[in-house]
């Protein structure tokens, strides 16, 4: 079954004040099947949201290709890439700012319709706005309302419905749920949930919230830095992570079935991303790193099919840690 | 004696119709030594609870209420009288630490401000303590760091910075606001591991204000919780994990996704959306959201103790 | 206070608007309230007449009842100060939302708006009606001209600012194309600001044509203005102040009627802007 999506070296740079270039994907390739949802995990200033916009052109890639469907999306002009609007949507992290907040629902969410040609105005996308509504749990009440009059989770499932109104194959989810309340996380990732097993929809969810990706993947791909360290299935890569900082990550994430241990912190912090270190990126706060670690970039190493990592020890299950954080 | 003792601690905000209520008679204690969390969603009060303790609310917020530090009411006294106290007062972290940095101070300037009066007097001794205090809060070079300024270092950095200036007073009780919220999970994860060190050293008492439910579980003993102004539970952090009695809490622990439980586990959720200050009446709070709600609820909650009318109920 | 009148909710514009209204009501009526007299009727007999029955408010130079001038000059200003309200502002925010939201030609745009705005614009309006003939349309026009670069660069600034925020780039995701956005998404979020904006521009015009009629460059004497009437009595002010001073209040008025619902608009608009 060709993949639905399809990356390949892909990079995207931005110049900064004083000549200084951020390499903010450094050449990242993954794939998604469709009605997938793959996770793109990491912390900030890894790249993942620049990622996501880049798949939505809404910052041009300086390298590489993005394969949608079979066809090659990256290099084509404004005009010829829109139509294909309707079929990779997007939902952004804050409810707040991404709701103009002069339209009415209704004009919010026949905006797409309209604006892709698939109805001839307003009035056509009324009968979809209401299903829309009724489909993210929202009272058809809402359509005359403003942004304003709803809370931060409604808009959110507002922005849902936009995303949805064009029956989408992919969806983006850039950090959709981390700027919600717990309780109303628990709603929206739900929501997403049942949306995505009744639509048939792929996704590729961003996130750095390990628990909630936990959740809703089917596949995991681990961002440090602009590049990938480790892809594979969700499960297996939760129950044992093959690299050094997917462990890191899992270590560090607030458990509480178990009490809290410093075992497998990271010492230090992400460097700036604009000075990456040289040799494997990670180098500098791993605790397995030796000196080849410092020269050396290590390409990703397919453990099993499906499953790589990038690491010079990926085949080597779990080392002990050669030195406490 | 209890450290801290707050009792029928009630906030309200003028507004042109009617006073809005953020806090209705809070009562609170946090032992010497102690961890204790104020757990809340966005709206619940906590954040006005900690500012009503620090005495930072702005001028003409109406509170009344007592709060005793050590047997006396800091409510009451002028702030230059607590500023002027040697140690042993109360010290705040802050959630966002480029914003209660000051960006124009080198950081070694912004700790020795925060030294109490005998330590400042020889600028050799100041100096002295700020790179101690920066050490044992896990900084690297701390002498270089004393005239770094906040934007030259990373947030975990900026954290920590915000820690060793609060440990500059000697407080005998920190009140950390959502201290690891705006940080990365491997920082927090550091963050969360140098605030137990320092008390299992200093034997400071912490008071966690947060959202997150997991960040407690790691860092405090007891736990209350919040809900519209209100504590609607207060209960050993094990106990509250194991056993939540009021509706709200047994809601928003079921709201936790726990790492290791993989897709099947179907997140609980709390339908509908809390009060907001102008929609609050005297009945339950909770009750418009609460499965178990009934005619009873349209009277005030008990006082104290869990505030449910099913409390023994609600297991 | 007046016994029984509250205090109105927004006094500035409340006051602003009543002056304006007022000054309209004797720009339409200006026939009617100044008794059926002839502003372009001039009786030599009776020139530079002070203030009395037959002429409330005196004779000019010409012998030209002055009420009947002043009263038909406020036709002027008021034309002038809408006139130049819109041209202004219509020319400015299409520049101003060209250049804030497209970068290429931002650089270009902004050129030659700083090139306008480094010319002050009495002098620039001045050497505009040097070259055209002097009249009530190139009066506007010239002054517009002047204007233009303020609006300009206030909506290029307000347009970097919304295009920033993130429901415009909802929008792009959603598949609307550029003039949808600028229209449906960025105008409606910076009208307020051009609202306001507009509103002083147009005071700033009515004082422009006095000036530019005051030293010659503006309207022709034979279309009574204000600033022409006090052009005429210039020369005379110590003995005659009467041709001054009429024309001067009305003039003062209406700029401050115009700067009250500016301020006014402003007041409403800012604090409902910070909550939404």
């Amino acid at each position: 079954m060709t993949a639905l999506l399809e990356i390949s070296g892909l990079e995207k740079r931005f110049r900064l004040r004083g000549g200084r270039v951020l390499q903010a994907v450094a050449g990242v390739s993954l794939s998604i099947a469709p009605g997938e949802v793959l996770a793109l995990v990491g912390e900030s200033g890894c790249g993942k949201s620049t990622l996501g916009r880049c798949l939505l052109r809404l910052e041009e890639i300086d390298g590489g290709e993005i394969r949608f469907d079979g066809q090659r999306i990256d290099a084509l002009r404004a005009t010829a890439f829109r139509p294909l609007r309707q079929r990779i949507q997007m939902v952004f992290q804050d409810p707040y700012g991404s709701l103009d907040p002069r339209m009415t629902v209704a004009e919010i969410l026949a905006e797409p319709l309209t604006s892709l040609g698939l109805v001839r105005n307003r009035h056509d996308a009324a009968p979809r706005v209401l299903e829309l509504l009724d489909m993210v749990r929202m009272p058809r009440s809402c359509v005359a309302k403003k942004p304003h009059e709803f809370s931060g989770g409604q808009r959110q499932r507002i922005g849902i419905a936009r995303a949805l109104a064009t029956r989408p194959d992919l969806l983006v989810c850039d950090e959709a749920v981390s700027a919600l309340d717990v309780s109303v996380k628990a709603q929206i990732v739900n929501l997403l949930s049942d949306l995505r097993a009744e639509l048939g929809l792929a996704m590729l969810f961003i996130s750095h919230d390990l628990a909630i990706v936990e959740r809703i993947a089917d596949r995991v791909a681990v961002m440090y830095l602009g590049r990938i360290v480790e892809t594979g299935d969700a499960d297996a890569i939760f129950s044992s992570p093959g690299h050094p900082y997917t462990r890191g990550l899992l270590a560090a994430a607030p458990r509480i079935d178990a009490p809290f241990t410093t075992d497998g912190l990271l010492r230090g912090e992400p460097p700036d991303p604009a000075a990456p270190p040289q040799g494997c990126r990670f180098h500098t706060r791993c605790p397995q790193a030796v000196a080849r670690c410092e020269t050396d970039d290590p390409s990703p190493v397919p453990l099993v099919p499906g499953w790589s990592v990038a690491c010079h020890f990926a085949a080597n299950p779990v080392p002990e840690p050669m030195e406490n954080p | 004696m209890p450290l801290l003792e707050v009792s029928g601690l009630r906030v309200a905000f003028p507004s042109p119709t009617r006073p809005l209520v953020a806090l209705e008679g809070l009562d609170l204690t946090v032992e010497a030594g102690e961890t204790v969390a104020l757990v809340g969603e966005s709206g619940s009060g906590k954040s006005v609870a900690s500012l009503a303790i620090m005495g930072l609310l702005p001028a003409g917020t109406m509170v009344t209420g007592q709060v005793r530090l050590n047997g006396a009411d800091v409510l009451a006294q002028p702030a230059r009288e607590r500023r002027a106290r040697r140690g042993g007062g109360i010290a705040m972290v802050f959630q966002e630490p480029m914003t209660s940095l000051n960006p124009v101070l080198p950081i070694g300037r912004q700790i020795i401000e925060a030294l109490p009066d005998d330590e400042r007097r020889s600028r050799t001794a100041a100096s002295a303590r700020a790179v101690e205090l920066l050490a044992s809060v896990g900084l690297t070079a701390p002498e270089r760091r004393l005239s770094e300024y906040p934007h030259q270092i990373s947030g975990g950095m900026r954290q920590r910075v915000m820690i060793a200036i609060a440990l500059a007073s000697r407080p005998a009780l920190i009140i950390a606001d959502e201290p690891t919220t705006a940080l990365d999970v491997t920082v927090q994860a550091q963050i969360v591991a140098l605030l137990r060190q320092i008390q299992d050293e200093s034997g400071t008492a912490l008071l966690l204000v947060s959202h997150d439910l997991a960040l407690v579980w790691q860092m405090a003993r007891r736990v209350a919780v919040m809900y519209a102004g209100r504590i609607v539970e207060q209960a050993s952090v094990e106990a509250l994990f194991a056993r939540p009695r009021h509706p709200y809490s047994a809601g928003l622990v079921g709201a936790i996704p726990r790492l290791g439980g993989g897709r099947a586990e179907r997140l609980v959720e709390i339908p509908g959306l809390a009060p907001g200050l102008a929609e609050r009446g005297p009945g339950c709070a909770f009750a418009p959201r609460c499965r178990q709600a009934a005619a009873i609820c349209a009277s005030p909650p008990p006082a104290h103790g869990i505030a449910c009318h099913f409390a023994e109920a609600a297991r | 206070m007046i016994a029984g009148i509250r205090k109105p909710a927004a006094p500035m514009l409340t006051a602003g608007l009543a002056l304006l209204i007022l000054i309209a009501i004797i720009a339409i009526a200006a026939p009617v309230l100044s008794g059926g007299r002839d502003p372009a009727l001039v009786l030599p007999h009776e020139r530079a007449l002070a203030p009395g029955l037959a002429h409330p408010f005196g004779t000019d130079l010409l012998g030209r009842d002055l009420l009947a001038r002043t009263l038909y000059g406020t036709r002027i200003s008021l034309a002038v100060g809408l006139g130049v309200a819109f041209a202004a502002t219509i020319a400015g925010t299409a520049i101003g939302m060209i250049a804030g939201y497209a970068r290429i030609l931002d650089g270009v745009l902004m050129r030659g708006i700083d090139g306008l705005m480094a010319i002050p614009p009495v002098l620039l309006a001045v050497t505009l009606m040097t070259v055209m003939r002097g009249s009530l349309v190139n009066v506007i026009a010239a002054i517009a001209l002047a204007e233009l670069p303020r609006v300009a660069r206030l909506v290029r600034a307000s347009v970097q600012a919304v295009r920033a925020n993130l429901y415009v780039q909802a929008a792009i995701v959603a598949g609307a194309r550029t003039p949808a956005i600028l229209l449906r998404h960025i105008l409606p979020n910076i009208a307020a600001v051009i609202v306001v904006q507009a509103t002083f521009i147009g005071a700033s015009a009515i004082l422009l044509e006095a000036v530019l009629s005051f030293i010659g460059a503006g309207i022709p004497p034979t279309t009574p203005s204000w600033g022409n009437i006090m052009a005429e009595g210039r020369s005379l002010w110590q003995v005659k102040p009467h041709i001054l001073v009429f024309p001067a209040i009305f003039l003062s008025l209406t700029v401050l009627g115009v700067n009250l619902v500016g301020d006014g608009l402003r007041n409403r608009l800012d604090p409902r802007g910070k909550a939404s």
